[in-house]
């Protein structure tokens, strides 16, 4: 009886884990797969057929979209490398106790707001009549306001501010389990800063890059609204054209192919970056 | 004469600790020179301000009459082997030795002749391609060392490097290590805090003890004539009491220990009566007889019970529980180390057996209480 | 055991309040603002139903319920001309019956728009709740050249404009260019030729343009700071702009506003018709009407609402500023839009998002 409790209880423990991934993951997708071979040929009569793929390389602004978004977002993922790994080494290595603590919760900060009212503060800060131009004005460094808003430049901060955290706690991770005798070893056999960062620091780190780096790319390659509201004119992000098939269009069939290209694409890029890197999958992600 | 290393009062504070206070010593070339003393002696500090990891207070190094101050660790022409050995794991064997010629930018082909021919030194011509984590404590100890060695520094610096290891293998590094630096000539300064490796490998050894050098000899200075109760207790096994000079009868002098016991020693003219001294009496230096025949030419000789055997294969370790004599009503364990005879078995000195414990007075090692 | 009777409890209540097992309850799929709590306060205590209201906007409206299949939901408030395709797309709605309505509660142009636009064969699928316009938001100091929507790519308000890239601002550039896209809703090549023609103009505009709105407050920012002084919004959006600064003002453009209605439709699976009709008549008895209008700032379709007693003075002047005399009846309401437009429409709004400014 006791025995028949506790499986019963087990199955019941590994329920919702069984939902979420049926739920949420698998029938989705096997969704998306199947209505993405479907052609609309009338009102309410669908046909099977590659149609919406072709609709997709037909279309050269949709599959430009796609190779910026692509291009965009591994130029971001790099830069928040850039960015994030002399903040992770700083935090690892430098810093002690409650300065530590202190910028790693600066790093989290601005994760206590939503991702809307986040890039609504950019807005304010950087637009034609926003604080950065009056500060500019006041200190007669310009004599005419500047837009920083609706530019490449400004997407691309506003991409890496929003991955910043992501990018620095794997780091900060595997950082602070590096050797520091490793470090004394390189200097006293003759390695110089950069040598040792090339050599030591940054194979010793590669794990953390490399789950940092797919964080980051899929972050940025799925991200909507940065790219929608700190944009301009040309702006478009492959998520967008998503989410008007699928909303405006009412076109799910080729939105789920641009769906599910989407998710192929950034599959085999992460596939390629860890084969380049030669790091394997689950060593990356523990 | 130029040595390969000089220290010249160092000193080094960190904030009201003092690390190493007024350290000198010379270290003449090719020698395999060791600083044994206790966790906190200040050894490492010592080997960090060498290595150029930190800067003395006060005083100077001078390297092949090279003074080192304000000379970075990469420039120094000595290379150390870390505690724990600090291999690159993210490098091959060969990748991990050519590092600093690399930093060197020699070329790749002098890089790979170089590399080669330490991989044979050090017995590991065939493993230039493994991965560290692939080789076994000894091979690694060996890499770390050929490391270095690649770089030809002047002196090479050994931060404990057996520390890490399993017994037996400690015991075969020991001897490699002695090889390796006969064979190769370079001045090895080691660092350990287990007197047994510093006496095996030493030409010197000095032995810190709070920041400071409390002796600089020979291993064999060291263990026969130590100058100080701390040297004499750190360096080998020995039987200790504490007692005061009570009269002169040539060619002894007469100790009578804080146990009661009455010990003899040789005379010498420093001493006079009502120093305080301590005794050192070596393991081996004592003789055991059982039986009723007593012994010739034992000054020190005590009654007692043998307590526990150990048998070491070379030798055997007695612990003899002994009376002081003279109606003395403390006992005291002695440690008498015999060499292990063919026929001697257990069967002739088992444990619960009388005997009798004694030595001459050369083997009764005196020291003053407080002098140096 | 303990943990047995809890996690066997846990589940139950969970399936217990899956199943809805509670009082009756009206759940409403709208847009914010829509269902004010205050309104909502008053319909439970006077019903005793319970109202359940998930925000969204048109098109996750019909995405949501093209999902369930028209379930999940007892009424929804798309815009009138969505409703037509939707249907015939999707079935996600049941024929509203006009027997459960007052008739004489709502105003007779926009129930006659509705109906027109939401009538399929014999069945009625909608009825109207609210109404407003697209028109031009303009500062009359620094843009009183724009009259029209062409006027917004002058060069006296150049880097100074916003619209949104949306259908609605293809409609209005077609009207503004002088051709009638309603009409050519029949004719798919006549209308693809409009579009082409408007297509150009947006393009050749876009370096007018500061950037595309996406939401009306981007464009309130915009406009109040200056940046914009000239855009196609809607009609709230001026009158609240207007209300800050009486040089800005919502103003109807010569080729004419263009009229969205929101309306009511019932979803296809929904469980509480009833509910949903008393709903309905609720919010259309001119009192409940004129307190939303109050609310929203947006004209319910009830009868003779914009003079009603209870509406602010101010908005009863936006009204009459804006429709002076009968030019109300002068706003052209948008037509269903016939399936697959949508399409057409987007790649044209594509094409003019990637092209470069000229």
């Amino acid at each position: 009886m006791n025995r028949l409790l506790l499986k019963w209880n087990v199955g019941l423990l590994a329920l919702p884990l069984l939902l979420w991934i049926v739920l949420l993951i698998i029938l989705p997708l096997s969704d998306l797969f199947i209505s993405s071979f479907q052609e609309k040929v009338g009102v309410g009569v669908f046909e099977w057929g590659l149609g919406n793929y072709q609709a997709f390389l037909q279309e050269p602004f949709y599959w430009q979209t796609f190779i910026r978004t692509v291009l965009f977002s591994i130029i971001a993922t790099m830069a928040t490398l850039g960015v994030a790994f002399p903040v992770a080494y700083y935090i690892a290595k430098v810093a002690r106790g409650r300065v530590k603590s202190m910028l790693f919760v600066l790093c989290l900060l601005p994760f206590w707001v939503s991702e809307l009212v986040r890039n609504y503060g950019w807005m304010i800060i950087l637009r034609e009549s926003g604080l950065l131009n009056h500060f500019l004005m006041k200190l007669n460094l310009i004599t005419q306001p500047i837009e920083f808003l609706y530019r490449d430049a400004t997407v691309m901060m506003g991409l890496i501010y929003t991955s910043l955290l992501f990018m620095v706690v794997p780091l900060v991770v595997v950082l602070e389990n590096l050797d520091e005798s490793l470090l004394e070893a390189s200097d006293d056999l003759g390695g110089g800063r950069l040598i040792s960062l090339r050599r030591i620091i940054i194979p010793h780190a590669m794990p953390g890059i490399v789950s940092g780096c797919i964080m980051v790319f899929m972050l940025t390659l799925g991200n909507y609204l940065t790219a929608t509201l700190l944009g301009g004119k040309e702006s478009l992000w492959f998520t967008e054209h998503i989410y008007n098939q699928f909303m405006t269009r009412w076109n799910w069939e080729l939105g789920s192919a641009m769906g599910f290209l989407l998710l192929v694409v950034s599959s085999a890029l992460v596939w390629l970056g860890l084969r380049m890197t030669g790091q394997k999958l689950n060593k990356v992600m523990t | 004469m130029t040595f390969a290393l000089e220290c010249r009062s160092l000193s080094k504070r960190f904030g009201s600790f003092s690390a190493v206070s007024d350290v000198s010593f010379t270290i003449s070339e090719g020698s395999f020179f060791s600083i044994l003393g206790p966790s906190g002696c200040g050894k490492t500090t010592l080997l960090r301000m060498i290595s150029g990891f930190c800067e003395p207070d006060k005083g100077d190094i001078v390297i092949h009459s090279r003074s080192m101050r304000g000379i970075l660790p990469n420039a120094r022409p000595v290379n150390m082997v870390f505690q724990q050995l600090a291999l690159f794991p993210m490098m091959t064997v060969f990748e991990n030795i050519a590092y600093g010629l690399r930093c060197r930018k020699v070329s790749k082909k002098k890089i790979s002749f170089h590399v080669e021919e330490v991989l044979n030194r050090v017995g590991l011509a065939q493993s230039g391609s493994k991965k560290i984590d692939q080789l076994s404590g000894g091979q690694k100890q060996r890499v770390a060392i050929a490391r270095c060695l690649v770089l030809e520094p002047k002196i090479l610096l050994l931060d404990e490097p057996l520390g890490a290891l399993d017994l037996k293998l400690r015991e075969h590094m020991k001897i490699e290590l002695k090889k390796l630096q006969t064979q190769l000539g370079t001045t090895f300064l080691y660092i350990t805090h287990d007197q047994s490796e510093a006496l095996v490998m030493s030409s010197h050894i000095a032995v810190m003890k709070e920041g400071r050098i409390e002796q600089i000899g020979t291993p064999q200075a060291l263990y026969q004539s130590p100058k100080s109760s701390f040297v004499a207790q750190f360096v080998g096994d020995n039987n200790h009491w504490r007692g005061k000079i009570v009269q002169f009868c040539e060619p002894y002098v007469e100790v009578q220990t804080e146990e009661g016991w009455k010990l003899k020693a040789l005379y010498s003219s420093s001493f006079q009566v009502g120093d305080r001294v301590d005794i050192f009496v070596r393991p081996e230096a004592m003789l055991v007889k059982s039986g009723e025949k007593k012994p010739n030419g034992w000054v020190n000789c005590f009654e007692g019970l043998v307590s526990s055997v150990v048998f070491n294969g070379g030798t055997r370790d007695l612990w003899v529980n002994v009376r002081g004599g003279n109606g003395s009503s403390f006992s005291k364990e002695l440690k008498v180390t015999l060499p292990a005879q063919k026929g001697d078995g257990e069967a002739c000195l088992p444990s619960g057996r009388a005997v009798e414990v004694g030595w001459d007075a050369l083997s009764s090692h005196v020291l003053k209480v407080g002098v140096k | 055991m303990k943990i047995t009777k809890y996690s066997v409890s846990g589940v139950l209540i969970w399936v217990i309040s899956l199943s809805g097992f509670c009082s009756e309850t009206l759940r409403i799929l709208t847009w914010g603002g829509y269902a004010p709590a205050s309104i909502v306060q008053k319909f439970e205590k006077e019903t005793g139903i319970k109202v359940k209201v998930t925000l969204s906007n048109n098109e996750e409206m019909i995405a949501k319920l093209r999902a369930t299949g028209g379930s999940g939901f007892d009424l929804a408030q798309p815009s009138h001309d969505r409703i037509q395709s939707a249907q015939q797309e999707y079935q996600i709605y049941q024929p509203i019956e006009l027997a459960r309505i007052q008739k004489e509660l709502f105003d007779s142009a926009v129930l006659e728009a509705t109906l027109k636009a939401a009538t399929l064969g014999a069945d009625l699928y909608a009825v109207p709740f609210i109404w407003g316009t697209n028109g031009l938001i303009v500062h009359q100091g620094k843009a009183s050249v724009v009259q029209d929507y062409t006027d917004l790519c002058r060069p006296e308000v150049s880097g100074k404009v916003s619209y949104r890239l949306r259908r609605p601002t293809l409609i209005s550039f077609a009207f503004a260019l002088g051709e009638d896209p309603f009409a050519a809703y029949s004719d798919l090549n006549h209308y693809q030729g409009i579009l082409d023609k408007v297509e150009k103009a947006l393009i050749q505009c876009k370096q007018n343009v500061k950037t595309y709105w996406s939401g009306a407050d981007v464009l309130l920012n915009l406009m109040r700071s200056g940046e914009v002084v000239a855009a196609l919004g809607w009609d709230t959006t001026g009158w609240k702009l207007h209300a800050e600064n009486k040089d800005i003002i919502y103003r109807v453009p010569r080729s004419g506003a263009l009229g969205w209605i929101d309306t009511f439709a019932l979803p296809k699976r929904a469980k509480n018709r009833l509910a949903a009709y008393r709903w309905i008549q609720f919010v259309m008895q001119p009192a409940i009407a004129a307190e939303l209008v109050n609310e929203i700032g947006n004209f319910v379709a009830a009868k003779d609402i914009p003079s009603h007693p209870l509406v602010a003075s101010s908005l009863k002047q936006n009204f009459a500023d804006s429709f002076p005399g009968d030019t109300f009846k002068n706003v052209r309401w948008y037509p269903p839009v016939p399936p697959g437009f949508e399409t057409y429409e987007g790649k044209v709004l594509d094409r003019i998002q990637v092209a470069r400014a000229s």
